[in-house]
């Protein structure tokens, strides 16, 4: 390899050279800080929700009825719709519930051990369901049982998430363990500033995650359910579970029968999948811009590459030449071209990954937005580099091994 | 050492074609120093091209050596240029980015010599060429005898049996000159074989032969002499 006298050459090019390493060495830095960005979200995207979602529709329901305002007579509507749903073929079970599970968001509160202090408090998203949400979400239950007839308040409260009385509550194994390392079943929880009197914890849920505020305040796996039938004039929802297969005949299905129960209402089915999808869209969005820039700046790196590269080639022609006279065989025409770049990206890496790293630990002392540095898109960021490199430089390399030897001997 | 015999090469271009060597013939003996005379545009650097294998010819055959490179591909082509053959040209050719040291390298390394042994012939072939002091510096840096001296040096640091050159002196000044005329007939008579176009007959004089060429055509003196008589 004649990689000496190739560095001394490029060293007497300091600005060209430079500018191709910044070139390379920002594109670097942009790739790896994106990539790092993109691969913590398409994980969370991937992240198991512990729920059948695939064999999961939602049913929305507005009524208009002046009955409806009515807490009993609301009621009588929630038990009849539901009865009238799981009759129905091809339905598992099916569950009044508020707000919708994997929409990204939703509403939580803070809780405590009941009788510590507030410094205790642990954040998590709260659910109200009914005594077949275990069955309709697919959750299986590690320990104590599901919600009984018993457990739901005969009325629903108007102020729903402050309940008066003590409540009976579910929660998943994660939010039983912040708050009861040594055994959560039994134990009761508290809100912020509560007493000595508490909810207790009737149930615990071995897995479940939403997505909520991306992950921010880490409560997606600690979630919260209180035992209660939602409902209002304005809004009704209902979760039902398919048999594998039979969903897609249920949305249309569904929908006439429960407006055919009652004319009073707009009745709208989506699928828990599309939710999701809701619930995942600034990830989606996210992974879909940085993606893009990652792809424009490698393409426009493998432009500048392609174009210096050529440039070089072009007015190095004469010294092809000399070299193919001096015994230089095609390979180690392309081979030159293919080091000099090689070299420049190297140090264009180098620079690069130098900036990437003081650039996230900058931003990390102050914040938790970016996702620390990591092996994986960093090892995935240079081979992309790397390919581009190759590729943006053989096709000017090929051009210069196929200058015919007699150049050198052209009147210059 | 180099035999042509009725070496033809034509350069096509969209409307004309050139028969720029025709038939040409010359036989160069081991530490001979042959001087190719002719008119401008006579096919002088086109015979060189081909002698040094930089290009292709149409027919006739050509031994380098006692090889018949005729048939060869461009890897061996590459190889023979590397091992055998020096090469002067008119205009230096020294490559502007490489110190003298560099630019006497870079046949070496494509030979796949180790360090030390090219430091060596480096050393010796600037010595030969009185330049052991430039070792670092860039052909911008010497004036054209110099520029031309390092050529000299990179042509016959790897020792190769045959030297062309085409019009060496073409771009120097008469002192110039007459110091690469010097430097080439010494090199010469340490064995190596030199084929040398000029158009200065003062300087083809200094070779053991010259060979006329003429519209592609070799021309011997006899018969040279012959057509000034008719004239
Ligand atoms: N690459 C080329 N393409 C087309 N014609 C060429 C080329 N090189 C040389 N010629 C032509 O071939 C003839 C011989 O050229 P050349 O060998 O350069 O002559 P000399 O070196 O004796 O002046 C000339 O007519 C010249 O125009
Ligand atoms: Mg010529």
């Amino acid at each position: 390899m004649e990689i000496g006298p190739i560095l001394r050459a490029m060293l007497r090019n300091k600005l060209g050279v430079g500018l191709l390493v910044v070139e390379i060495a920002f594109a670097v830095a942009v790739v790896v800080i994106c990539l790092g960005i993109v691969a913590k979200n398409r994980a969370s995207m991937s992240i198991p929700t512990g729920l059948d979602e695939r064999n999961i529709l939602t049913i929305q329901i507005q009524s208009h009825g002046a009955a409806f305002d009515e807490a009993s007579y609301m009621r009588q509507v929630i038990d009849r719709d539901l009865d009238t749903i799981r009759a129905q073929p091809g339905v598992l079970d099916a569950s009044v519930m508020s707000p919708w599970p994997l929409q990204g968001g939703g509403s939580s509160t803070q809780m405590k051990p009941t009788g510590q202090p507030d410094s205790a408090l642990v954040r998590c998203p709260v659910y109200r369901a009914d005594t077949h949400f275990l069955a309709t979400f697919g959750l299986e239950l590690v320990e104590g049982r599901a919600f009984a007839d018993s457990d739901i308040p005969l009325l629903p409260d108007p102020a729903d998430d402050a309940p008066p009385a003590p409540d009976n509550v579910i929660v998943t194994k994660a939010l039983a363990d912040a708050l009861y390392p040594d055994g959560a079943l039994g134990k009761q929880l508290t809100g912020p500033g509560g007493g000595d009197t508490g909810d207790t914890i009737v149930g615990i849920v071995r897995y479940m995650y939403t997505p909520y505020d991306n992950g921010a305040s880490g409560m997606e796996y600690r979630i919260l359910f209180y035992p209660r039938k939602p409902g209002s004039p304005a809004n009704l929802g209902y979760m039902v579970r398919a048999e594998p297969g039979a969903i897609d005949a249920l949305f249309t299905g569904l929908e006439e029968r429960l407006e055919a129960l009652n004319r009073e209402r707009v009745v709208k089915t989506v699928s828990l999948m599309e939710i999701k999808q809701r619930g995942l869209f600034l990830n989606l969005i996210v992974v879909r811009i940085l993606s893009t820039i990652i792809g424009l700046l490698l393409f426009v790196t493998a432009i500048g590459m392609f174009g210096m590269t050529s440039f070089a080639v072009a007015k190095r022609t004469r010294q092809i030449g000399v070299r193919r006279a001096l015994g230089a065989r095609k390979f180690d025409i392309a081979r030159l071209f293919l080091v000099e770049n090689g070299l420049i990206a190297g140090a264009g890496t180098l620079l690069g990954l130098t900036l990437a790293i003081t650039l996230n630990l900058l931003i990390l002392s102050k914040s938790d937005a970016v996702p620390r540095v990591s092996a994986g898109p960093v090892l995935f960021a240079l081979a992309l580099i790397a390919v581009v490199v190759f590729l943006s430089t053989l096709v000017p390399a090929l051009r210069a091994a196929r200058v015919p030897p007699a150049t050198a001997s052209r009147a210059a | 050492m180099l035999r042509m015999q009725g070496v033809s090469k034509i350069y096509r271009t969209k409307f004309v074609e050139t028969h720029a060597l025709e038939q040409f013939s010359i036989h160069a003996h081991k530490g001979e120093f042959i001087a190719l005379m002719g008119p401008s545009g006579s096919g002088k650097s086109t015979f060189l091209n081909v002698a040094g294998l930089l290009d292709e010819f149409e027919s006739g055959s050509y031994w380098l050596d006692g090889v018949d490179v005729a048939s060869l591909g461009d890897g061996q082509r590459s190889r023979i240029r590397n091992h055998k053959i020096g090469f002067i040209f008119q205009s230096y050719n020294l490559i502007p980015e490489l110190d003298v040291f560099d630019n006497i390298d870079v046949p070496l390394r494509y030979r796949g010599l180790a360090g030390p042994r090219r430091k060596e012939l480096i050393e010796k072939a600037l010595t030969t060429v009185g330049l052991s002091g430039r070792m670092q510096h860039y052909p911008a840096q010497l004036s054209g005898g110099q520029q031309q001296r390092v050529a000299i040096a990179r042509a016959l640091a790897g020792g190769p049996p045959l030297l062309l050159a085409d019009e060496p002196t073409g771009n120097l000044d008469t002192e110039m000159a007459e110091q690469i005329m010097e430097l080439l007939a010494a090199i010469n008579a340490d064995g190596t074989t030199i084929v040398m176009v000029t158009h200065d007959l003062d300087l083809a004089r200094r070779a053991h032969r010259i060979v006329h060429i003429r519209d592609g055509r070799s021309v011997d003196e006899a018969a040279l002499a012959a057509v000034a008589r008719n004239v």
